[in-house]
């Protein structure tokens, strides 16, 4: 089955490559990328498949003649969860984008777009499929400048390249730390830095974790690296906001649990990993929720929040460390499978957002959400998909996204009940499960910002919008992330046991020996078929309800005539679309009550007097971390790397010096 | 007798140096060069003295013909060409350059006691050897004319050569013909480069070449 993958990789490549070379034929490139990216995507999603129906390990392992390198590819059940959404997501995005890409693209360079789409895809796949340091990093820097390209490939003006310089300065911040952290790794290893290789001991260990922490936790904006994250979205077009959210930053989960079977062995983790990775998820999802809710443009508000759902499975790794040390097989096992779990379900909820997203833009021309509204009218079917992604993005029962943050609770809960109730542990385990409530609450009230203000009411910006009916045609990427975001829903029973495997295997990497294992099978034969299932049963009793209401109303409003009125306007005689609630005001007075969080600034110049002549009022959510801690950090780098020029002289005599100087020394070094 | 021959060459290719480091004139700087040239086509010659082979004679009479007739004609024809006769103002002077020649010198005669050989190991051939390339190095290094530096390029090529002489006990030539054809067809790109440079710049000073390279205190 590692074979479809590796051909999937070759298909992304050689798409993006012929995409490349026909860029005198603007439609015949777009076409062959686009191929290549639906290509790669049935390769790798049947390669996939095979291995996790199949539970085939694979490997392949050939020379490359690079140092250190070697072109060791692998495929386990962990890779095989990351790949799905690369190749689905990808697929889906690049019908989307074929169909939808804005002008500005279409005519000029579409076959930048490809190379660049086919690229960061691709690399994506490489990356999870890599089992050698070097390749692996390869595969890492091309996705990571490939996705850069893709941001920055419509604009044209160099103001507003800013967003996308932040993103790449921090994801090579994190990739400075990869580095470090490979060689720490690989330190004394011999010849080629071989995952099967790498390993460390004592305090290279804790040192590594924590390099492996800052180099992936950059990719997916884990706290304290939050505030740059959400910077390349306003400024990218809304299907490469998909490729961001639901492929790219799930590397950083991948990454992460990856680096776990290199530092895993006979001993146990140190407490402190798991709080660390706890505490600065849940610190991502409070900050990441808080700060979508503050969002006044809808592809900042898509992005943190999934900085907030990164959070929610950095948390989950976090729990099964803590399983892992304090020797808690169920608490472990809950922490893991909540977070492949989530990812899956946050990759396809919220790519069907962000490609709504993209059809909200291109009919309303504008991302600021206090200039639309009523959009349901227009565009119905675009909103009840955009309703499902909502849903599901938003943890609210009974889409697909609640299971991944009712095993989080879930396994908070067993953590809690596993502990002295007075002691540190048991308080974290309650913070947690506070913590994740609150963060639920937050991520519903934002996509209630987002859905209700996009959607509901009337167009607060009347005319700009066109009138031409809703192409469903275009919509078919869109359907189909919905029809599997219903189906994960539906199975998310069946999905965990699909998981358990790949969970189990990451609980056991601490726990070779058979001994102490006896609480987790006897859990997993009873109590885990059940736990899923009574939940979503709960779900649909529910949502059977809702539908009962919904069906008596239609029954009372039978034959009955509708009619539509403005609501209670205060006496005011002429108002307009334009004095609807807005996003901001719905937000506020949650924003208030979060204030050091989200930084609401207002500038105010009253009405005065009988007959007031000027007035007005400007509410502003700066990023309070962006003014001051990185902007510090970039200065000293560009001081350092100014003294550093110093060396580059441009005289040939001092290259000559430099290279005798060289020379010499490996001479007298080697006598 | 090959011995003695061979130590006196070597200390003629020593002197050939430190005249090339000591000159100003860029025509001495040629003769010495040319010295060494034909220098470097006898000393194969007096490793085989007993059972000379015709690849030796060969390479001898290519290298003469190249070092000892080509190159200094080349030169020659590139400095009335650039109209230059001196290298004024080089950027380390003439008695401090014979300075660290000399310190270049004891530096190369320690290596040699301190190199594992198995072969080379008498005789004043293989520091001398050593202090050529050393001194090539920094003559490309100290001195402001391309057409200087390119004097430097071909000693240092030139105690590479002798390196192989001295060190390599068997089929020394083939190794001297690679290096050869190297120098050869280096000279050539050199002497076209500076023909360019002459005619753009109206000068071949290779250190003002840095008004090319990016600006500095940019971002």
């Amino acid at each position: 089955m590692l074979q479809y993958v590796t051909w999937a990789i070759m298909a992304y490549g050689v798409g993006g490559i012929a995409a490349w070379a026909l860029r005198r034929r603007a439609v015949a490139a777009s076409h062959l990328g686009a191929l290549g990216c639906i290509l790669a995507a049935g390769l790798g999603l049947y390669g996939v498949g095979g291995c996790l129906f199949l539970r085939q390990l694979e490997s392949s392992r050939q020379l490359w003649n690079v140092p250190l390198a070697s072109m060791n590819l692998g495929l386990d059940s962990l890779s095989a969860w990351f790949l799905i959404p690369v190749f689905l997501v990808g697929g889906l995005v690049a019908i989307a984008a074929l169909r939808n890409l804005p002008g500005d693209y279409a005519a000029n360079r579409p076959h930048e777009h490809w190379l660049f789409l086919n690229f960061t895809l691709g690399g994506a796949a490489l990356a999870i499929v890599a089992r050698n340091a070097v390749l692996f990093l390869f595969a890492w820097e091309l996705m990571t400048v490939a996705s850069f390209m893709l941001v920055e490939n419509t604009q044209r003006t160099p103001g507003s390249r800013t967003g996308g310089w932040v993103y790449l300065s921090a994801g090579h911040l994190g990739c400075a730390a990869l580095f470090a952290l490979f060689a720490l790794l690989g330190a004394g290893k011999g010849m080629a830095l071989d995952f099967s290789a790498l390993s460390a001991t004592g305090g290279a260990l804790s040192a590594a974790f924590l390099l492996a922490v800052v180099g992936f936790g950059a990719k997916i904006g884990l706290f304290p690296f939050q505030s740059y994250y959400p910077e390349a979205y306003p400024p990218a077009p809304a299907h490469v906001g998909a490729v961001l959210s639901g492929v790219v930053g799930n590397l950083g989960i991948y990454g992460m649990l990856r680096i776990l079977y290199l530092l895993g062995g006979e001993v146990k983790p140190p407490l402190w990993w798991g709080y660390l990775l706890l505490y600065a998820g849940l610190a991502s999802g409070v900050v990441g929720a808080a700060r979508a809710l503050a969002s006044k443009d809808l592809s900042r508000l898509l992005a943190w929040s999934s900085v907030e759902n990164y959070g929610l499975m950095a948390s989950g790794i976090g729990l099964g460390l803590l399983g892992a040390s304090a020797g808690n097989g169920v608490l472990s096992y809950l922490g893991f499978t909540a977070t492949i779990l989530h990812m899956l379900n946050h990759s396809i909820s919220k790519s069907l957002l962000f490609l709504g997203a993209g059809t909200v833009y291109a009919r309303t021309g504008t991302r600021s959400l206090d200039r639309m509204g009523g959009l349901m009218h227009r565009l119905p079917l675009t909103g009840i998909l955009f309703l499902i992604g909502a849903m599901g993005a938003a943890c609210v029962p009974p889409l697909n996204g609640f299971a991944g943050e009712f095993l989080l609770l879930a396994a908070a809960f067993q953590g809690a009940g596993g502990y002295n109730p007075a002691s540190v542990a048991a308080a974290t385990m309650f913070l947690a499960v506070v913590l994740f409530a609150l963060v639920g609450g937050l991520a519903v009230a934002s996509y209630c910002k987002a859905f209700g203000f996009v959607f509901l009411g009337n167009d607060r910006n009347p005319g700009a919008v066109s009138t031409v009916r809703e192409n469903r045609r275009l919509l078919l990427p869109h359907l189909v992330l919905a029809a599997v975001a219903l189906v994960f829903a539906g199975a998310s029973s069946y999905l965990m046991r699909l998981i358990s495997p790949t969970a189990e295997t990451l609980v056991h990497l601490w726990r070779r020996s058979p001994v102490g294992n006896h609480d987790l099978e006897l859990w997993l034969g009873q109590d885990r078929l059940t736990l899923l299932d009574s939940a979503f049963v709960g779900c649909w009793l529910l949502g059977g309800c809702v539908a009962l209401v919904y069906l008596f109303r239609t029954f009372l409003l039978r034959g009955k005539k509708r009619d539509a009125a403005p609501t209670w306007d205060c006496g005011y005689a002429a108002p307009t679309n334009r004095m609807q609630y807005t996003a901001s005001s719905f937000a506020r007075p949650l924003a208030e009550n979060l204030q050091p969080l989200v930084n609401v600034t207002d500038q105010e110049e009253a009405p005065r007097g009988l007959f007031p002549t000027s007035a007005s009022f400007l509410s502003r959510i700066p990023l309070v971390e962006t003014a001051w801690g990185f902007s510090h950090l970039f200065k000293l780098f560009a001081r350092i790397a100014g003294r550093i020029r110093v060396m580059q002289a441009g005289r040939v005599q001092v290259y000559l010096l430099y290279m005798a100087v060289a020379l010499v020394v490996l001479l007298l070094w080697k006598l | 007798m090959t011995n003695t021959a061979l130590d006196y060459l070597s200390v003629l290719f020593i002197l050939s140096n430190f005249a090339l480091l000591a000159s100003s004139r860029l025509g001495l700087c040629i003769n010495a060069v040319t010295v060494q040239g034909v220098v470097l086509a006898i000393i194969p010659l007096l490793h085989e003295f007993e059972h000379l082979q015709i690849a030796s004679i060969l390479l001898c009479v290519v290298t003469l013909a190249i070092k000892g007739y080509a190159f200094p004609r080349l030169l020659r024809a590139a400095i009335s060409r650039a109209k230059v006769r001196r290298e004024v103002e080089p950027l380390i002077g003439y008695s401090t350059s014979l300075l660290i020649g000399l310190a270049m010198l004891v530096f190369a005669f320690w290596l040699q006691s301190r190199l594992p050989l198995t072969h080379g190991g008498e005789g004043i051939l293989l520091p001398a050897a050593f202090f050529g390339i050393l001194a090539g190095f920094f003559i490309t290094i100290a001195r402001r004319k391309a057409l200087t530096q390119i004097l430097g390029y071909l000693a240092l090529e030139n105690g590479i050569f002798a390196f192989g002489a001295a060190s390599l006990s068997e089929h020394p030539w083939l190794l001297e013909m690679g290096i050869l054809l190297d120098v050869f067809v280096a000279v050539l790109i050199m002497g076209v480069a500076l023909f360019h440079i002459s005619q753009e710049f109206d000068h071949i000073d290779a250190d003002r070449l840095a008004s090319l390279r990016d600006p500095v205190g940019e971002s």
